[in-house]
């Protein structure tokens, strides 16, 4: 599963450090999350998407092999 | 590791302090460990035990579903790592006839193998991944 999270944060110009402490997660998760190592939760991938005011779809896509 | 059974992280630096002092008895005084009589030889193991249950077991400063994953993942590693290594001693004394190969270590090893696993997880692979990244792909 490929994800927008760098782009979106970007976007908005923030860190990684940034966005953990927004949504109350380490920065190891959101480098893991960007770097397609570790797959979110439903509940995190949610906050992410209301953090970044967009849908869930618009950051989070399927692969051929997924 | 269920989050419900982690302790507060303030739990990490009580660990260490009985693990350290469970350590520097044990090498000043020299106890004889295997006698379960011993009074503070079974003071150290306890001390040395708890300590790092309690490091093991104190909550991360952001305890999130990933650090549960690596928690999970580090136990499954130790365990399978310790199950080997003893099977491995375990037919070395067999087949060399010789009593040395036989495991002496215990449950200590287990929790150390899982604390390895966990924190190269957390901590040490990221840091060899972003040593080798450019600028841009930070």
């Amino acid at each position: 599963m490929k994800n927008t999270i760098k782009v979106e944060r970007a976007k908005k110009n923030i860190t990684q450090e940034d966005l953990a402490q927004k949504l109350g997660v380490s920065r190891q998760s959101i480098n893991a999350i960007e770097t397609g190592k570790f797959v979110p939760s439903t509940v995190l991938s949610l906050k992410i998407a209301r953090y970044f005011k967009i849908s869930v779809h618009d950051i989070f896509e399927l692969e051929k092999e997924d | 590791m269920i989050r419900s059974f982690l302790l507060p992280r303030y739990f990490k630096f009580i660990g260490i302090a009985f693990f350290v002092s469970g350590y520097i008895v044990g090498s000043w005084k020299k106890p004889d460990l295997s006698d379960l009589t011993d009074g503070l030889g079974l003071l150290i193991q306890v001390l040395i035990l708890l300590g790092l249950l309690m490091f093991c077991g104190a909550k991360e400063k952001a305890e999130d579903e990933l650090i549960k994953y690596y928690r999970l993942t580090s136990l499954q590693g130790a365990v399978i790592l310790y199950i080997f290594l003893r099977l491995l001693y375990k037919t070395l004394a067999w087949y060399t006839g010789n009593l040395d190969w036989t495991p002496h270590w215990q449950v200590n090893s287990l929790l150390i193998f899982y604390l390895v696993f966990f924190y190269y997880q957390l901590y040490v692979r990221d840091f060899f991944a972003n040593l080798f990244k450019s600028e841009d792909e930070k």
